[in-house]
């Protein structure tokens, strides 16, 4: 069955049942040709299991993937041949050689002996793992590992990338690596399909993202578009000398989250809550350090449409350290 | 896929699976050593049967354990480690990645036993030694042998998952197919059990080994070792790809 030209990635109904559990329900999605598109979610909303299905290495209990337009359980080896996949797992051969790696994915795609030399050259030279290239993958780091899988998967020039969790659990370094090698692959035309839980990841990389949870997509759209679906939710981040206890900052209304030394409070009219809190710092003798206003974040729309608390968040390591809310 | 692609493509697996799993402590141990020392260890035993027939016994063990030893150590640690879903994922069939794992599981036990057996049959005597026979019957013997170690293993994510349930039936078979001693003499005490023999492929593995080496004497039954043998590789190999493709399911 075709499906609309444009189209790279398609999921109709796709579902799938273990048993009573469902891990992915009727999930409708369009990925178009060129586009990069996150799906977000918390561990266990069935993010692994969609991409295992639109891959292949799972067969749906209902519904049907598609790449570029072709049914993938009836004609594999064809769309396989389009795909590069990069599962959770950076599964390389550790008693390999990152050279002989590459080169033993070359001839399961058929690449000739020249171009995957040469290729694999300029994917180890990207990916910073040239002068190790003789060394068994046995022993890298985590993060070379990773940029190893990453790799392998292009070795034959893929018009469609999968990558499940690409920078989960990596150093600055190799995520850096992975951001920018994925960014100038997207430019160059490439469709990306990257599922993460990092939500500041989605943020920055995709053009559009779909959050999945308890196997339901429920939310399909572009990053900016999301935050704007959440309405006038603002919050003031503030910084007060000496921390003082969230019952103390309670008063002066809506929600207040304490983040490391800082406090979030989610508001309405961040102007009258604003006026208040000045006048509470007057009366207890508190010294406001700074404050910001802030925007909704994508991290607001995935808590509100997840129904996770900020603190849960926080918690399951959803956002980076360095990657929090976007300033106004 | 083509013919030709497909055992291209077969070849390469088996060539990966040459260079990365050939020096497992598993695939040492339970492919190497467990037939040399049985072997040792039937030969320093009070020789009970025939010399020819020690040797059919050496060759038809080395066959067996080489073959379905590595299937069993190559598939589970693939799963365990996720690189089975790297071949999964590429233009290959399912088909096509169990060939090429009978294709390693063949180069590692072939050769072993043609080394095997040219240290011994200067030795022994080479009696009426059918090489060309004999040839074919060890890698029948070991293409058998690796199919069923492809269906034991087909759906383990554990070596050991693997390991105890076909040892079980590794040794069974050992016993009850006549590797030790012919099987007219192991089943003297109830003659009726005889049939069990014949429903294992090894009994036909050694009886072709034993033809090869000491004389062909029997056609008819050259002929059914020929056809058992093909249809034991045929019918574990289906066994295997139904046990893996549930997997993906």
């Amino acid at each position: 069955m075709r499906s609309d030209v444009n189209v790279a990635i398609e999921a109709r109904n796709l579902t799938k049942r273990y048993g009573k559990f469902t891990a992915v329900n009727g999930l409708n999605l369009k990925v178009f040709k060129g586009e990069f598109f996150g799906l977000l979610g918390p561990n266990g909303a069935g993010k692994t299991t969609t991409v295992r299905m639109l891959t292949g290495l799972l067969t749906p209990t209902e519904g049907e993937a598609l790449i570029m337009g072709v049914n993938i359980m009836e004609r594999p080896l064809d769309v396989k041949r389009l795909m590069g996949v990069v599962p959770e797992v950076s599964n390389i051969y550790v008693e390999m050689t990152a050279w002989e790696n590459l080169l033993f994915i070359a001839e399961l795609y058929d690449v000739p002996r020249d171009a995957a030399v040469e290729r694999a050259k300029e994917l180890l030279e990207v990916f910073g793992l040239y002068e190790r290239r003789h060394d068994k993958a046995a022993t890298f780091s985590k993060g070379m590992r990773r940029r190893l899988a990453i790799a392998a998967a292009l070795i034959h020039n893929p018009e469609i990338i999968f990558l499940d969790e690409p920078t989960s659990g990596l150093d600055v370094q190799s995520t850096r690596i992975i951001r920018n090698v994925l960014r100038k692959l997207n430019k160059e035309g490439v469709t990306i399909f990257m599922t993460t839980h990092f939500i500041d990841e989605a943020d920055n990389l995709c053009g559009r993202v779909g959050i999945i949870n308890r196997g339901h997509l429920v939310a399909l759209d572009k990053p900016e578009r999301l935050k704007q679906t959440i309405g006038g939710e603002l919050s003031i981040e503030v910084s007060i000398s000496p921390i003082p206890s969230l019952e103390d900052l309670k008063v002066v209304g809506g929600d207040v989250v304490r983040s490391g030394d800082k406090f979030r409070i989610y508001t309405r009219d961040p102007s009258a809550t604003l006026s208040k809190l000045t006048g509470l710092a007057d009366l207890k003798g508190w010294k406001i350090i700074s404050v910001r206003t802030l925007t909704p974040s994508l991290e607001d729309v995935f808590v509100k449409l997840t129904g996770l608390t900020a603190v849960d968040v926080e918690r399951l390591e959803l956002v980076r350290p360095s990657g929090r809310r976007r300033r106004r | 896929m083509s013919i030709v692609l497909t055992l291209k493509k077969a070849l390469v697996i088996a060539k990966k699976d040459v260079k990365t799993y050939y020096s497992k402590p598993a695939t040492l141990f339970y492919g190497v050593v467990l037939p040399f020392a049985m072997f040792g260890a039937f030969l320093a035993g009070r020789p009970c049967v025939t010399e020819d027939y020690r040797v059919v016994g050496v060759t038809a063990l080395s066959t067996f354990f080489g073959g379905t030893t590595v299937e069993a150590v190559i598939l589970p640690l693939e799963r365990r480690t996720g690189t089975i879903d790297r071949l999964l994922l590429a233009p290959v069939s399912l088909k096509t990645i169990l060939l090429g794992k009978s294709l390693a599981g063949f180069t590692f036990s072939f050769p072993i036993t043609l080394i095997v057996l040219s240290i011994i049959l200067p030795f022994a005597g080479f009696w009426n030694l059918n090489a060309a026979l004999l040839v074919v019957a060890v890698a029948l013997s070991v293409l058998s042998a690796c199919a069923l170690g492809l269906a034991f293993s087909a759906s383990a994510e554990d070596i050991a998952d693997v390991m105890w349930p076909m040892n079980f039936v590794r040794f069974f078979m050992i016993f009850f197919a006549g590797v030790f001693m012919p099987i007219d003499e192991i089943y003297a005490f109830m003659p009726s059990l005889k049939f069990i023999a014949y429903l294992i492929p090894l009994t036909y593995s050694v009886d072709m080994i034993y033809q090869s080496i000491v004389g062909v004497n029997n056609l008819t039954m050259l002929a059914t070792d020929f056809a058992v043998l093909i249809f034991s590789i045929i019918a574990f190999y289906y066994i295997a790809y139904k046990r893996f493709a549930k997997t993906l399911t």
